[in-house]
């Protein structure tokens, strides 16, 4: 499918309209939190402290006194940072990594595939928190700790759609006409198998996202006082008494970012595979 | 048959044993010296050579290894630095708690996606069926984290039908159960959907319709049962996520299971016990997925061959 094409489906299609919307608009949050946000987000103000929503504080403030719209608000930077990082990087692991074991073959495939029976041997997040329980909190580690979970799924796809597409009568023609392996490689197998990896980078973007709150909320993501979603939706459950709000905003906002990426990915899923399309329900 | 159990079982033991190098490996990631970290920046330096030796870290790195193999293989996981007891003891006692857990919530995802997803694929893209898709696509994007405070908001604080915490009686399962069952209920849903929807345009069914038999039985008796085969995979595939999740889970509402233990040690950095924890969840995981790969392989034939 051509560029061109791919955009024109992209505007009929609801469910990566609404992601990539919600998306975006999440995006420009991050970039303008300090514009967007009221008040510093680590500004205390003790005799104002568990206020409910009001004209000032619109998500009211937490146990500090601290304006909880401005904290959620610069959460998104730190929702958004962690999820293009682990995304950008993890699918830079994968394809580099999927590409070359998929084309050569060999030790390299062997042992590939061998590390990443083993990655997949763990659940997803539980192999995140083990990393980052053993090499401390920080947005670095954290960052890490999900570019190494993360680069297994996207290595173990390419590696797939490469085994597919180097069988291909264009490949051998390229071959045959004197193509170098890295031409065949970046100049044809890659643009060729991208489009999966797009969704899973949809998909992944989400999946990072809820990691990152998921480890914050059990204390081993972002330190404080770097306001993270996850960790303000931590120290809410002390309040859920007298303060619902703490955790219903930073709540929203969590679902909210994951539904936005997860409806985009599966948006493109739908778009790139004309046979799901049949079976969707919320297209148009 | 036997050969292809046998050859599952033995495709199983390198992963095994690369998850026992990988959890031994955690140890040698931290930063510095675990052994100072453990026990603090205030330690005395003979306490710090003490634990090190109970460790075996004053071991050369390949003697640790082979230690550690040889123990992990005759079940003894190390003494708990926190709790001064044998690491296997401590997990034994909180892991019934966790499958308890994680089986009525699969059992609760299960009962709940089955009916809902049937419904749905009667009548593809009718407002039914977009209701309960939208619903699905919620419950995927809803993390356990939010749902499990805001459940404890309204069904506990609210409304005062359930406990917050605890695991005294069968009330206090419901709330943890669902809240982790929720979104594994929800990608079930999408997948008895599809399958359904997939089934009922097959020949059979049009056979069955023309014979005249009524219509919950052509639901019931023929396409669900087919379509039920890829939802024992994603059940068994699900149930490692579902200890994953646990972790949170069990955090939120206080369950005295090993996800809150894992947690618990992450938190007072008794990597020993941490390791325990890492390596019986993981086993778990890779176990329920060699079941799955070879009850699968029972209720298709076709799987075996291949």
């Amino acid at each position: 499918m051509n560029t061109h094409a791919f955009l024109q489906e992209i505007g009929t299609n609801r469910l990566a309209l609404f992601g990539g919307f919600v998306g975006s608009l999440l995006i420009l949050i991050a970039v303008l939190a300090p514009v967007v946000a009221p008040f510093a987000f680590e500004s205390q103000d003790l005799p104002l402290r568990l206020q409910p929503p009001s004209v000032e504080h619109w998500f009211g403030t937490d146990e500090l006194g601290r304006d909880m719209l401005s904290r959620v608000a610069h959460g998104t930077r730190i929702s958004m940072l962690v999820g293009f990082s682990v995304v950008l990087v993890s699918s830079f692991l994968g394809l580099l990594a999927g590409s070359l074991a998929g084309y050569y073959g060999g030790w390299f495939d062997e042992v590939l595939m061998r590390v990443v029976d083993v990655l997949l041997a763990f659940p997803g997040i539980l192999l995140a928190i083990a990393l980052v329980a053993f090499w401390g909190p920080g947005l670095e580690k954290l960052i890490l700790a999900l570019v190494a979970v993360g680069w297994v799924g996207y290595a173990r796809l390419v590696r797939g759609q490469i085994l597919k597409v180097r069988e291909l009568d264009f490949i051998k023609a390229a071959r045959s006409l004197g193509a170098s392996n890295a031409r065949i490689i970046l100049r044809h197998l890659v643009p060729n198998i991208i489009q999966p990896v797009l969704v899973q980078a949809s998909i992944g973007m989400a999946g990072a996202i809820l990691a990152e709150a998921s480890l914050s909320f059990l204390g081993l993501g972002v330190p404080p006082p770097l306001p993270s979603w996850g960790a303000m939706l931590n120290d809410g459950r002390s309040h859920l008494f007298d303060a619902p709000h703490l955790v219903l905003f930073p709540g929203a906002a969590t679902m909210l970012a994951v539904l936005a990426f997860n409806f985009l990915g599966d948006g493109l899923r739908e778009i790139l595979n004309p046979r799901l399309q049949s079976q969707s329900t919320l297209r148009r | 048959m036997r050969s292809f159990i046998l050859r599952r079982l033995l495709l199983t033991l390198p992963v095994l044993l690369g998850v026992v190098t990988l959890v031994f490996s955690f140890i040698h990631l931290v930063p510095g010296d675990p052994v100072q970290i453990m026990l603090g920046e205030g330690a005395q330096a003979t306490d710090v050579e003490q634990l090190r030796h109970k460790l075996g870290l004053d071991q050369p790195v390949l003697t640790q290894y082979g230690r550690y193999l040889k123990d992990v293989s005759s079940g003894d996981l190390g003494i708990s630095f926190r709790f001064g007891e044998p690491v296997t003891a401590i997990i034994l006692s909180r892991f019934p708690a966790t499958l308890q857990l994680a089986m009525l919530s699969l059992a609760f995802g299960a009962l709940l996606a089955v009916p809902t997803g049937v419904l749905a694929a009667t009548n593809p893209g009718g407002w039914l069926d977009r209701m309960l898709t939208s619903a699905t696509l919620l419950g995927i994007s809803l993390p356990n984290f939010v749902s499990g405070p805001i459940a404890i908001i309204v069904f506990s604080i609210m409304l005062g039908w359930l406990p917050v915490s605890g695991r005294a009686g069968l009330a206090h399962f419901i709330l943890p159960a669902v809240t982790l069952g929720a979104s594994l209920s929800a990608i079930l849903t999408r997948m008895v959907r599809a399958g359904m929807i997939e089934e009922l345009q097959e020949e059979y069914v049009k056979t069955a319709r023309a014979k005249g038999l009524p219509e919950i039985k052509v639901l019931l008796k023929h396409a669900l049962k087919n379509s039920l085969i890829p939802v024992v995979t994603v059940l068994g595939l699900q149930f490692g996520t579902l200890l994953a999740g646990a972790i949170i889970t069990e955090t939120i509402f206080a369950w005295p299971g090993i996800g809150r233990l894992t947690v618990q040690a992450i938190n007072s950095r008794d990597y020993p016990l941490v390791q325990g924890c890492l390596l019986v969840i993981a086993c778990t995981y890779v176990t329920v997925n060699l079941l799955t790969d070879l009850v699968y392989g029972l209720l298709d034939p076709r799987i075996k061959y291949q």
